[in-house]
């Protein structure tokens, strides 16, 4: 496998790039863990934080319950309750933080049947014996049937399985990108959302372009680290995503999942934007920051992390699993103290 | 991202070792100038004169500039001392025997220096010239009105094959170069104010070489070389797990090469103080704000609050919205302009000042001096102490009726100096009776309480004027995107139709810098980067 950034000519991978994908691709999970947060202070600006969602990204495509086809009809069923219930009678702009009726997105009530068509919650939805009902016109109606539950999907979202399975992604690039990565064939057609990207502060265009520079080359086929991420809307070739992504500028999530597991952040703002953010309290963070920047924003990351120290203590013991870091990368892991 | 990080990390794997080269220079009569205008400095900030604290500011910023720059010894430094103080005769009178004595002193010594060549630029040009000679690629780390004296030592008869784009001056400018050999700066390692660089040159070096002119006595800032990954670590800086090292902080090996004689001299001995870490340390109780520098031509800036948001056009084609709200250093950048609305009064039925009882006496007397007599009127106030730039446009101002606000002086000590040149300062008799407050005490009061109304109302009228002014903006963009084409400030004015009257003062962004610790007052106005000097602690 060959690697290049910036135009430039192929080579094989770099050390820096290796370690990156590596720390994704090991970070612990599936056990009960206490919360780690880890800041990696890079020496220049880099697409570090995408390169940790791969290694990440494709350990998530060897675990077999990795998907989110298994809670698919129950999120139809939430998502049919918050909007019978609380967005559709609700008469404000939807700015769900000030208003805080518990929801941290609206609900449109529109879904997708079979990748094409748009349907709608109906009220003759019985939210009591849990019986969903869609509709198109007056004459169209369609019951949700478990079964078949994944042939919808929420509008704007990424569909929970494949519809037309020539599009599922690539397990070449992401079995060759970590050697011995045993991928779970039915994850190249799942979407997953246990997983988070935020991306750089000035939006998610920022963060595209950034991933952009970066591609693999796998027996003579090249695949860019932006389309290998699988953010929804990014990359043209699948509808599959296997990571939800946060727009750290306008504090949107792209998609109403569940708390992910872990959150990647791409730089020192976006990292703070992370920490804070309610969504994100019992998950791990890792946050890769470019220490070329002005002292005050150095500071601000951190005071913060100092500030997490009273509840934080360093995680000698993961941090010794590491390899040895390349030499300009610095890795700070703080772990969650146990409650005594 | 212009540089690969690949390039970085390959560059920073590839190196064992990284290595200053400090030179640290002495030379006993600039010592004892240093420490001369050091003691006057010390014991000016004591005072509570602003007169005393403006001189203290402008030697602040003479000695800063000399400490970090390699400036040219010469008449220029004598000259600029006597002009801190005017003729000498007043000195012992008005600032006393101490300061006096440190004053001669200071001419004393800066008078033989003129006569030397500044030991640091010697050593600074034979670095230069030799690194010139055996083609290595080198930069420098410089403020940017440092770069002439830098370019003066440049010998344009050895062969120039070296990459011409040599310097730096922020920290955006250092992440966008490729990896080099040598990167050369002047003054010690500081994270803000004169001679800042970023804490980037040690814990992310593009280069094998830093090498470093100081003067004796002054230090590198403790904690320079910051890294937020390593303030979690047990062993603090010492990036170390157990047996294991997972952080791998770049090895600075420092040689030390020492220039110049001993400071001890005839009349004593000049004990070697870190001017530049007293400066800041008197600078740090005062009450400032940290500020950011947008320069907007060769003479002048502005300095915002760090992350202000400044009205701003990015004539960048294509882009979804060309005026909009910018942080300077963040979105704000070079290559685009700040908008600055000037704005006529504007009625929108709020508060309206009264003529007040002292307002009506003061301002009838400002108005016939200054229609029997203009010049000489203005010739009063500046022997009186009122030195205001534009004294004859302000004098027209505080004739004007009240408006939102009494049009006066904005400081009371200018009032007071108003108040006396027209000859009204010692009345105490009001409304047929006597009292104990002055009368300036008294009309000053009024213009406050003018002022105070006049921002509560402000409050709720600048959200409706933002609004507008914004369409108005947009309205002119055409205009604006022609004009900046020059790349020169420009003003339009706001057409009449759009209710409001005024003008739009336009300035292209050529650098922006950190570092600037600024009373609040001052923000948001354009300076003479003389002048923003002082602020740059």
């Amino acid at each position: 496998m060959e690697f290049s950034e910036s135009k430039q000519a192929w080579s094989p991978l770099p050390r820096w790039v290796r370690f990156l994908i590596d720390l994704g691709y090991n970070w612990p999970s599936g056990e009960p863990q206490p919360r780690r947060i880890v800041l990696l202070s890079m020496p220049c600006d880099s697409a570090g934080a995408g390169l940790v969602a791969l290694g990440a990204i494709i350990r998530d495509l060897t675990s077999p319950n990795a998907n989110d086809v298994d809670g698919h009809y129950n999120a139809l069923r939430r998502y049919a309750y918050q909007y019978l219930t609380s967005c559709r009678p609700c008469d404000t702009r939807c700015y769900p933080q000030s208003k805080g009726c518990g929801y941290t997105s609206e609900a449109s009530g529109r879904v997708r049947y079979k990748g094409k068509k748009i349907w709608e919650v109906a009220d003759k939805t019985n939210l009591a014996d849990g019986s969903i009902w869609f509709y198109r016109d007056p004459k169209q109606w369609q019951w949700l049937n478990p079964k078949y539950a994944t042939e919808w999907q929420l509008d704007g979202e990424p569909p929970p399985q494949l519809i037309n399975q020539s599009k599922a992604l690539s397990e070449q690039a992401y079995d060759s990108i970590v050697d011995g990565a045993s991928i779970v064939y039915n994850n190249l057609q799942r979407s997953f959302s246990a997983l988070c990207l935020a991306g750089r502060i000035a939006g998610k265009t920022a963060s595209q372009t950034a991933y952009s520079s970066i591609r693999f080359r796998v027996r003579e086929v090249e695949y860019g680290l932006q389309d290998l991420l699988t953010v929804h809307g990014w990359n043209k070739d699948s509808e599959v995503s296997r990571i939800t992504f946060f727009n750290p500028r306008t504090q949107q999530l792209d998609r109403s999942a569940y708390a992910p597991a872990l959150v990647v952040a791409d730089g020192d703002a976006s990292f703070l934007r992370v920490l804070d953010y309610p969504e994100f309290q019992r998950s791990d963070i890792i946050g890769v920051i470019n220490r070329a920047i002005e002292r005050d924003n150095l500071e601000a990351v951190g005071n913060r992390m100092l500030g997490l120290r009273q509840w934080y203590s360093e995680d000698i013991e993961l941090l010794d699993r590491l390899p040895i870091a390349p030499k300009g990368i610095n890795v700070a892991i703080i772990r969650r103290r146990a409650p005594r | 991202m212009t540089v690969a990080a690949s390039q970085i990390l390959d560059f920073l794997e590839t190196r064992e070792d990284f290595t200053i080269e400090r030179h640290v220079i002495a030379s006993p009569p600039f010592s004892i100038l240093r420490q001369s205008l050091r003691q006057i400095v010390l014991k000016l900030s004591d005072s509570d004169e602003e007169e005393a604290h403006d001189i203290s500011a402008r030697i602040r910023v003479l000695l800063s500039e000399w400490l970090t720059v390699p400036v040219i010894f010469d008449k220029s430094m004598a000259d600029a001392v006597h002009e801190l103080f005017g003729d000498a005769q007043f000195i012992n009178s008005r600032w006393g025997s101490d300061i006096l004595k440190f004053y001669e002193t200071a001419v004393e010594a800066a008078e033989a220096i003129s006569n030397i060549e500044n030991p640091l630029r010697e050593n600074l040009r034979d670095v230069i010239t030799g690194l010139i000679l055996h083609k290595r690629n080198f930069k420098v780390y410089c403020h940017r009105r440092a770069r002439p004296y830098f370019e003066s030592l440049i010998d344009t008869t050895v062969d120039m094959s070296f990459e011409k784009d040599i310097f730096l001056h922020s920290v955006r400018d250092y992440r966008e170069t490729r990896p080099f050999d040598v990167l050369i700066k002047v003054g010690p390692l500081r994270s803000g104010g004169w001679g800042s660089a970023p804490d980037a040159l040690l814990t992310a070096p593009r280069f094998d070489t830093l090498v470093l002119f100081v003067w004796s006595g002054c230090h590198d800032e403790p904690g320079f070389g910051y890294d937020p990954s390593l303030v979690t670590t047990s062993s603090g800086v010492k990036p170390v797990t157990g047996a294991r090292t997972i952080n791998s902080v770049p090895r600075w090996a420092e040689r030390v090469t020492r220039t110049g004689q001993s400071t001890f001299c005839g009349s004593g001995h000049v004990t070697e103080v870190d001017e530049l870490q007293v400066f800041k340390e008197a600078r740090q109780r005062s009450q400032t704000r940290p500020a950011r520098l947008v320069q907007v031509d060769a003479e002048s800036g502005l300095l915002f609050a760090p992350f202000s948001q400044v009205l701003s056009f990015d004539p960048t084609k294509g882009v979804q919205e060309p005026i909009a709200h910018r942080i300077p250093g963040e979105t704000l950048l070079e290559g685009m302009f700040v908008l600055m609305p000037i704005l006529g009064d504007i009625s929108l039925g709020g508060v309206q000042a009264k003529h007040g009882y002292y307002s009506q006496i003061w301002k009838s007397r400002l108005e016939q001096e200054w229609k029997t007599d203009p010049l000489g009127f203005i010739d009063r106030l500046y022997a009186g102490g009122l030195n205001l730039v534009h004294l004859a446009s302000a004098i027209m101002n505080w004739c004007r009726p009240p408006g939102t606000v009494i049009h006066a002086p904005k400081k009371f000590k200018h009032f007071e100096i108003l108040l006396r040149v027209l000859g009204i300062e010692s009345e105490t008799f009001i409304n047929g009776r006597t009292t104990d407050t002055p009368w300036s005490v008294r009309a000053w009061n009024e213009i406050r309480r003018s002022r105070g109304e006049a921002i509560q109302a402000g409050v709720l009228e600048n959200e409706i004027i933002e609004e507008e002014l914004m369409v108005i903006i947009k309205n002119l963009l055409p205009d604006i995107r022609n004009e900046a084409i020059r790349m020169e400030p420009f003003t339009l004015t706001i057409p009449a139709n759009s209710g409001m009257t005024g003008s739009l003062s336009v300035f292209p962004v050529c650098g922006i810098e950190e570092g600037f610790c600024v009373p609040e007052t001052q923000l948001r106005i354009v300076h003479d980067l003389t002048s923003i000097d002082q602020w740059r602690d």
